[in-house]
């Protein structure tokens, strides 16, 4: 210590001089010196501070130097000071004994001398320093113990709580708890765990929980506990594990290191029920994989659809421009067919009407190509399946000629058609499409043959369907190739000369008519290719008249044109169509805008007989428009459409479209 | 049904001199049919009825710069006793439909073989409708 604490010194006389002398004596030492000139004084100085040495004369009048000493001791605050006699009076033993009785420590003799003053003084004033400073080093020394032994106890306090609530806690968690110790082996799970599996701790404790973990997910488990458990590594992972109940609940077990400082001391697992979630995850999984599934089919579709959609393109390409040339040719071809009609009709010698009728010959044939280069179009209006009514024999007349053009000249094509067939369902350019790629391939087939052969054929096929073969004496098909050759981008041919699209093209078009393919083939005989074909529907009341006398219907119209209409809509509707008959013989009359004479005259004509219509093209006022049997036909009367609004009322049947009588 | 004596007169629209020339050709080897002149410009069609007053008209759909349909409404509404006939090489419902209901008498196609042209022609002269053969199985399909 470089700096002492200065200390108090009292000086007690009665005698100021002596006083000031001692204080003199004392000034040096570089302490605190305190005056007092009777006992009184002192005492009041004593009761202020805490003096070190009191230097008192043992004689002052009223309370002398013995009775100030006896009060000093008498107080415990004091007991440490230091208490000096200073007598100018030879002092006998007995005094000095008094004295040490009371509490003196020291005497010193007038007269003093300085150093021994100052030498006594100073152990003294160091004694109570020292003695100072030990005490309040012991009281923080006590202190520090207190306040250490009460944190201890709070700690202490702390864990017991802690302890408690922890499995206060993990009991009353929904979540099951378990414990682990260094050695991997479990030494305690909460109530929820057990009451989960239903089993008591002795049985769960150590390795017991692994008899409730499904089989097929043990392995995997304990394998990764065992490793995290080796790393010291936080793990989760999911398992089955057996409830009380027998059934097996998914579980996720998150598990984590314990440490108290840095001592490893095991492992917690706290484990929740995760079963519908992994139901749902495994639902979701199976509808994505479906789902996935259904995309990849859905696009395969959609590449073979696109594909097919090209071809079709292609072959309306090909159609648009075939039939354009088609068109043209015809258009040239008209002329050069008059032109020849022309020379025939005059006189010329043998051998050039031989050379125009071999140059007719040659037109007539290029005038069929020409028909049948317009068939490959697909007319956007008239290829409706519904409507569409192909006659076969009519339809080879227009397309042989561009069907014998696709097949190599060493090749005969034959037609064989049966004439009592009725009409096809199908447009005319999707049958000349279907036929004529089915011709392409037998004649690929037949390249290099010399005695090549193809026949398109007809014959009558299950209810309300006609087949119709294309057959070749070509090689034949092996049953592999027989059996794929409908599936689309299936070729044998280079890719660079087939898409392979070719009969599934035909597929296509003979299923959007609601009709089948088959092929059968053997090979070094040959390929036949059957389609079986709706049959048009109206098409079965066409073939004949309707039987008996045809009903006569009296046309009585003023306009040319329309009466031209109208005669022409009830021929093809099956009438005897008359303008001049007496109208008791008809059926049906029709009348334009009658006058008043001639509407009485209709009124009385259909009234004689149910059977009767009267047919009205104009305007007909008062209650003749509600009769069923009379049909009002108001203007303005587009012919187009007189046909159809004719045979509704006239013909419910659907004979119109039969062929003309 | 045609009232005029003597052969029927024909008035021909085409813009294709090959085919108006090979018909006017044909024509002189029909009797009870009289070649009443080609014109190939719309525009002049009108004219040339109101000239010639022909009992037929034969007209081609295809006439740059002029709806062939709207002329045979025109025609027709002007002349009652001049019939149009169209006469093409397209076959559509839709053509038939307008040229029907613009007043047409008939609908050819220009690949018709040429005797039942000829007849065709003389038909319409009589007072019928005619639809060449191809004209209508597609008019009919259209109706039914």
């Amino acid at each position: 210590m470089t700096h002492k604490e200065r200390v108090n010194i009292l000086l007690v006389d009665d005698q100021p001089s002596k006083l000031l002398s001692l204080e003199a004596i004392l000034a040096d030492m570089d302490e605190n010196v305190i005056k007092a000139s009777n006992a009184d004084e002192a005492l009041k100085h004593l009761l202020s501070h805490d003096i070190a040495v009191v230097l008192v004369d043992v004689c002052m009048p009223g309370m002398d130097g013995f009775e100030l000493a006896e009060m000093i001791r008498g107080h415990p605050r004091h007991k440490r000071t230091a208490i000096i006699f200073i007598s100018a009076v030879f002092l006998t033993d007995a005094d000095r004994l008094k004295g040490y009785d009371l509490g003196a420590v020291d005497y010193i003799p007038v007269p003093i001398i300085p150093e021994v003053l100052r030498a006594k003084v100073a152990i003294f004033a160091d004694l109570f320093r020292k003695t100072d400073q030990l005490e309040r080093l012991n009281r923080e020394l006590e202190s520090r113990v207190q306040q250490r032994t009460a944190d201890l106890d709070a700690s202490w306090a702390r864990l017991r709580d802690s302890e408690q609530r922890f499995r206060l806690m993990a009991d009353s968690a929904p979540t099951l708890v378990w414990l682990a110790g260094t050695d991997k082996r479990c030494n305690w799970f909460n109530k929820p765990w057990l009451a989960f599996t239903g089993r008591a701790m002795e049985q769960e404790i150590g390795d017991g929980w692994a008899a409730g973990v499904h089989p097929e997910d043990l392995p995997r488990c304990l394998d990764i506990f065992t490793s995290s458990f080796d790393e010291r590594r936080e793990f989760k992972m999911e398992y089955r594990l057996r409830r009380y109940d027998g059934q097996y609940r998914w579980i996720l077990d998150h598990g984590i290191p314990l440490y108290s400082g840095a001592e490893f001391t095991g492992y917690i697992g706290s484990c929740i029920d995760v079963t519908d979630q992994v139901i749902a995850r495994h639902s979701m999984e199976r509808q994505q994989s479906l789902l996935e599934e259904a995309v990849k089919a859905r696009t395969e579709e959609l590449a073979q659809s696109n594909a097919r959609l090209r071809v079709s393109e292609r072959m309306a390409t090909i159609g648009t421009l075939a039939a354009g040339l088609g068109h043209d040719m015809g258009n040239l071809l008209l002329p050069v067919r008059l032109r020849l009609d022309s020379i025939e009709r005059e006189p010329m010698p043998e051998q050039i009407r031989e050379d125009i009728g071999a140059i007719r010959t040659a037109a007539e044939y290029l005038q069929r190509l020409a028909g049948s280069l317009r068939l490959l179009t697909i007319d956007p209006q008239g290829e409706a399946v519904d409507d569409a009514a192909t006659e076969l024999a009519g339809w080879w007349l227009d397309a042989e000629a561009m069907l014998r053009n696709a097949l190599p000249r060493s090749v005969t094509l034959v037609g064989d058609f049966d004439a009592s067939l009725p009409r096809l369902r199908i447009g005319k350019a999707s049958l000349t499409q279907i036929i004529f790629n089915l011709v392409q391939n037998a004649g690929t087939a037949l390249d290099g043959h010399t005695d090549g052969r193809v026949t398109i054929s007809s014959r009558p096929g299950p209810a309300g369907q006609a087949r119709v073969f294309v057959e070749d004496n070509g090689p034949g098909m092996s049953e592999e190739v027989r059996s794929r050759c409908l599936e689309p981008f299936f070729t044998t041919k280079t890719r660079a000369m087939s898409t392979g699209l070719g009969l599934a093209l035909v597929n296509g078009l003979v299923q959007r008519c609601g009709g089948g393919i088959k092929v059968h083939s053997t090979p070094g005989l040959g390929t036949r290719v059957e389609l079986l074909v709706p049959v048009a529907a109206s098409s079965v009341s066409l073939c004949a008249d309707p039987p008996g006398k045809r009903d006569i219907a009296l046309v009585s119209v003023r306009d040319q044109r329309i009466g031209a209409h109208v005669r022409s809509a009830l021929e093809l509707m099956a009438f005897d169509v008359r303008c001049d008959a007496a109208p008791m013989d008809a059926a049906v009359w029709v009348i334009d805008s009658p006058d008043h004479r001639q509407m009485s005259d209709l009124r009385r004509f259909i009234a004689e007989h149910d059977s009767r219509r009267g047919v009205v093209l104009g305007e007909v006022k008062g209650s003749d428009a509600d009769d069923p049997r009379l049909v009002v036909i108001e203007p303005p009367i587009k012919p187009s459409t007189l046909l159809k609004r004719l045979s509704g009322v006239l013909r419910p049947e659907p004979a119109i479209a039969g062929s003309r009588p | 049904m045609n009232s005029r004596p003597g052969p029927l007169s024909v008035l021909c629209v085409d813009d294709n001199e090959l085919v108006a020339g090979a018909l006017g050709q044909r024509f002189k080897h029909e009797p009870t049919l009289r070649w009443a002149g080609w014109e190939s410009d719309g525009s002049r069609v009108r004219g040339a009825v109101e000239r010639l007053r022909p009992d037929v008209v034969l007209m081609d759909i295809d006439m740059p710069g002029m709806d062939a349909f709207a002329l045979a409404a025109q025609i027709s509404g002007e002349f009652p006793g001049v019939r149009v006939v169209m006469f093409s090489g397209h076959v559509q419902a839709g053509y038939i439909e307008r040229a029907l209901d613009s007043g047409a008498w008939g609908y050819l196609s220009k690949n018709e073989d040429t005797a039942t042209l000829i007849e065709s022609i003389r038909r319409v002269g009589a007072g019928e409708i005619v639809l060449s053969r191809e004209a209508e199985a597609v008019h009919r399909r259209s109706l039914v």
